[in-house]
């Protein structure tokens, strides 16, 4: 009996000295910054677009869904379901523990899934998620839209004016809403090589290219011809643009 | 073997004292501690009360409710006597419930509210509606949670004035109180954070969700057609959309209220265009960006026709000059929103449409509400 107390007794030290290996965790920061021309952008700030047109950004949000953390294998680990970013709020990190393993990137989607966005579901009910959930109209910075068509996905607003102007108002406002099943769209795959050992720090810092949303290669948004899309059928040609230079404006630092 | 076997007593018998020894030094040291915070804070005695489950209305999301704080049935007893208790105050003039009284919705009905010597607190009353589901606090939000926003106004010298060391004396040699203290926290010992943990338990029982709009879209009962109008205006976007892109000719009230129409706010901060030059910085006296400025947070529209007069300052009157200044479009500045798109132009709606949304809004009262006889004063 003695002799048992005593290999517990001793057991309890050993492991309570070896705190260092134990934890095999590792943690994985995903950050998202918001950039124009290659610099990091304030909301507020007034710049200058790729038309020309005086802007200034008042917030950025968005859902990100689905962040899969892939193997080399080939498998991926889904690291979350749906996470909420909202620049003026400074909800810009997220954070996660990671297993130890080979890895080759990560990739997510942008928007909400349709099963948690209540799309085609009667019985949806905002109120199902629970406390702290970004889903939760208490935690959701007011993106949910309304019954009809669920969260907004990604919201983009700001002022501008059609000429220059070095005035800190700036006359007219753009709001870019996208939401619904169309406009939900794959990010990534953003390719790094890991190898997780155990107990390291690692980032996936995004920036948020805000020249893009205005205009990609395939793409343009012109403030000189709309200037706001909330998931309206009539512009829906829009919504897909908006939803394509959204899903491109992701850019891994 | 025996030399062995000794050789483990011997080791085991020094791991005895030295585990002994620990716990007196660890025990001696927070005896200390408690000694030098006696007269600061009382011990926590988790479990004291009786349990009081917190029933959220079925088509409510789940509240935030804090860990360090569970609701019993004493310790919200207690915070409805500690709301209404004027000795709170310095001159014993005024309670928290005089700024916050039921039939205003627990505000109160002047564009700033007057303190315990008269004077004027630089803002209006907030209505403690649902702050079981406030995510921040005061209109630039500089508190978290409750029990961090509860610990300001017993010391505001224009509020009531009272040093928190006063008022726990006050309270603390009050023998009424001494028995409340003990069926809410298991001991007598009163400190601010048990005085400010049970009124917020309190206010956080305070539920709004039973207004006639509530009875329509989640009930069987109907609204009116003019109300029904008010309804469709509240979550139509604004602008003619033969100019506007998208534009339904409506009020665009749910970007910032909530298109989910249970909260009917969004938590956040906006510029909603009252002032073309700021004399209160609102939020950016908060996070010192000057992006900020100008901006409040976005209030619940619950009972919102009870809560008059309106806006940080109280500067409108009625709601029908609510939602007017909102139709004209607001007064430009740098902060203010995007989603006050009309600035100069207005929305537009008609005199009928402005009286249609001010008859949604009043559907928002919850007479249960106001008239809980939970929540009125004890005293």
């Amino acid at each position: 009996m003695k002799r048992f107390f005593f290999i517990l007794l001793i057991a309890s030290l050993t492991i309570s000295c070896d705190d260092d290996e134990s934890n095999p965790d590792s943690k994985l920061f995903m950050t998202f910054d918001p950039r124009f021309g290659g610099d990091d952008l304030q909301m507020g700030e007034n710049h200058t677009n790729i038309h020309g047109y005086p802007f200034n950004v008042s917030d950025i949000k968005f859902y990100v869904s689905n962040i899969r953390l892939h193997k080399t294998d080939g498998d991926y680990v889904q690291l979350s379901d749906i996470e909420l970013i909202a620049m003026q709020d400074n909800r810009r990190s997220i954070e996660f523990v990671v297993q130890r393993g080979k890895y080759s990137g990560l990739s997510y989607d942008l928007g909400v899934p349709s099963a948690m966005n209540g799309t085609n579901d009667p019985d949806f009910s905002i109120s199902q998620y629970p406390a702290g959930h970004p889903l939760s109209e208490v935690t959701s910075g007011g993106m949910y839209w309304q019954w009809a068509s669920g969260y907004r996905f990604f919201s983009f607003d700001g002022r501008f004016d059609l000429e220059p102007n070095s005035d800190p108002f700036l006359p007219m406002s753009f709001a870019f809403h996208t939401g619904t099943d169309t406009l939900f769209r794959e990010v990534g795959m953003f390719e790094k090589s890991i190898n997780i050992d155990s107990g390291e720090t690692l980032l996936f810092a995004f920036a948020v290219d805000v020249d893009s949303i205005f205009a990609t290669v395939a793409d343009t948004i012109n403030l000189a011809e709309v200037t706001s899309f909330h998931g309206s059928e009539a512009q829906l040609e829009t919504g897909m643009k908006l939803a394509n230079n959204m899903a491109k404006s992701f850019v891994l630092k | 073997m025996t030399k062995l076997l000794r050789t483990c007593e011997f080791t085991s018998r020094l791991l005895a004292i030295g585990v002994i020894a620990g716990l007196v030094f660890l025990s001696s040291c927070k005896k200390d501690e408690s000694q030098s915070e006696e007269n600061l804070l009382c011990e926590s005695v988790p479990g004291a009360g009786t349990p009081y489950e917190f029933q959220k209305p079925f088509f409510f999301p789940d509240p935030i409710l804090p860990a360090d704080n569970p609701f019993t049935e004493e310790g919200i007893e207690l915070g409805r006597h500690l709301f209404w208790e004027k000795k709170l105050s310095r001159n014993n003039a005024v309670s928290c419930g005089s700024c916050h009284f039921p039939s205003a919705s627990f505000s109160d009905n002047v564009p700033k509210s007057v303190g315990l010597y008269g004077d004027l607190t630089s803002r209006n009353s907030m209505a403690l509606v649902n702050m079981a589901w406030n995510t921040n606090f005061f209109w630039d939000g500089r508190a978290r949670t409750l029990e961090e926003q509860l610990l300001e106004p017993i010391e505001n010298p224009i509020e009531m004035d009272l040093s928190w060391r006063e008022a726990v004396d006050r309270i603390g040699s009050d023998t009424a109180y001494q028995d409340m203290f003990t069926a809410a926290f298991g001991t007598p010992c009163v400190d601010s954070v048990r005085i400010t943990y049970a009124m917020a338990q309190f206010i956080r029982t305070m539920v709004s969700a039973n207004s006639e709009f509530d009875q329509a879209q989640y009930g069987p009962a109907q609204l009116s057609l003019n109300e029904q109008n008010g309804l469709f205006l509240f979550l139509a976007e604004g602008g003619d959309p033969n100019v506007y892109p998208g534009g339904q000719s409506g009020g665009d009230c749910f970007h910032c209220h909530g298109g989910a129409l249970v909260l009917f706010t969004d938590q956040q901060f906006h510029n909603n265009g009252l002032d073309t030059v700021f004399t209160d910085l609102g939020r950016a006296l908060v996070n010192g960006s000057p992006f900020s400025e100008g901006q409040f947070k976005t209030p619940t529209l619950r009972n919102i026709a009870l809560s008059a007069p309106y806006m940080h300052d109280g500067r409108f009157e009625t709601l029908r000059e609510v939602v007017e200044h909102y139709n004209a479009g607001g007064h430009p500045s740098p902060t203010i929103d995007p989603l006050m798109k009309f600035q100069g132009v207005g929305l537009g709606l008609s005199e009928q449409d402005i009286d249609d949304l001010v008859a949604f809004l009043e559907t928002l009262t919850d007479e249960d509400f106001v008239n809980n006889p939970d929540f009125q004063d004890p005293h």
